[in-house]
């Protein structure tokens, strides 16, 4: 097979795959289902000794179907007020989502979720965030990868 | 320095065995299993799609990779402690291309072939930003070259910075291996040559 003769192919895909990787519409047909990413804050006065053998678990509860996923962490980041405790649920369907979550201390004393934000809006959601996907009140414009904030004091 | 002779010779020895005249351009697509690429969540295995443009004359390599990458790579890869403050800034909660552009060494003795680069990395950010400090990258590979197609392996190691690169290059030069290969991303792709 004489390939070469397919090099003009070549310069044209060069450009198309230029063009595709900055291209939104290729990145959303790479990643169609939806995700949704939860940042738990919590409050660490002056310095992470708090998060240290602490942990949160976030429970994304699938209210179409009745199923659940729980995913727990320890912390990641500190940015001076709260520690951070970040997990990403993936490839959810278009159903209606509840999502809770429970942050346990050093001392393994338990709180329940508290505040949950929707962070584009920065508004209250309350306790217990029900939303369905694609939930386009968020960063993403397509709504299929959003992220929520859950607050503890 | 002694060490690096032998290395030096061989490729030397290896690139004279490749005919002079010999240029290849190719593309290619790539998998990379979605653990290995450490997602914050143990239960998301997705795997990472890469396209994949290249160009060799003699042992001269030249490449182009741009690796889809989910959200949550992004934020963990744009999230960073400012040194001035101390404070964590908080990173982009987007998908991206982490585009790759290498310069290296390859060397094709069909059906085998062997490659090596480094280069500077550049996170194209859903939405229309580009995202520069995603430092440089080093990349070691094997294969199969059958005709217009082929079949390699690749692992590829992103460095925050130059410095933290060549550090990790002047280990091997001394033996240790570790730093250039340790964390290593597998990645499989599948090539078509033109």
């Amino acid at each position: 097979m004489k390939m070469r003769k397919l090099l003009p192919f070549v310069l044209l895909a060069v450009g198309a795959l230029f063009l595709l990787s900055g291209c939104d519409a290729m990145l959303d047909a790479i990643f169609p289902s939806n995700q949704i990413s939860v940042d738990v804050w919590v409050t660490a006065y002056t310095h992470t000794d708090y998060a240290v053998g602490a942990y949160v678990s976030v429970t994304l509860h699938d209210n179409t179907s009745g199923t659940s996923k729980t995913a727990t962490t320890t912390w990641q980041s500190y940015d001076g007020y709260y520690v951070h405790y970040r997990v990403s649920f993936t490839k959810l369907k278009d159903d209606n989502f509840s999502l809770t979550s429970t942050y346990v201390d050093y001392l393994g004393y338990t709180t329940s979720t508290f505040y949950i934000y929707d962070p584009s809006g920065y508004g209250y959601v309350g306790n217990g965030l029900n939303f369905t996907m694609p939930y386009s009140n968020s960063g993403d414009s397509t709504g299929h990868s959003i992220t929520v904030v859950q607050y503890f004091p | 320095m002694k060490k690096l002779l032998v290395p030096l010779a061989a490729i030397l020895l290896l690139a004279l065995a490749v005919p002079a005249a010999f240029s290849e351009a190719e593309l290619g697509i790539g998998l990379t299993p979605g653990q290995v690429a450490n997602p914050p969540d143990l239960n998301n295995v997705d795997p990472i799609l890469n396209f994949h443009v290249g160009w060799n004359w003699t042992i001269l390599y030249l490449s182009w990779d741009a690796y889809a990458m989910p959200d949550y790579w992004v934020y963990n890869n744009t999230t960073y402690v400012d040194p001035s403050s101390g404070y964590t800034v908080q990173g982009y909660y987007v998908p991206g291309f982490l585009n790759m552009f290498d310069i290296g060494a390859k060397i094709v003795l069909k059906p085998f072939m062997v490659y090596a680069e480094v280069g500077t990395n550049m996170l194209y950010l859903r939405g229309g930003a580009n995202y520069g400090k995603v430092g440089v990258n080093a990349r070691l590979g094997a294969g199969l070259h059958f005709g217009f197609w082929g079949i390699n392996l690749s692992g590829t190691q992103v460095f925050a910075s130059t410095q933290d690169l060549s550090a990790a290059i002047h280990q091997a030069s001394h033996g240790n291996w570790s730093d250039l290969t340790q964390g290593m991303v597998p990645t499989l792709n599948f090539v078509i040559y033109f």
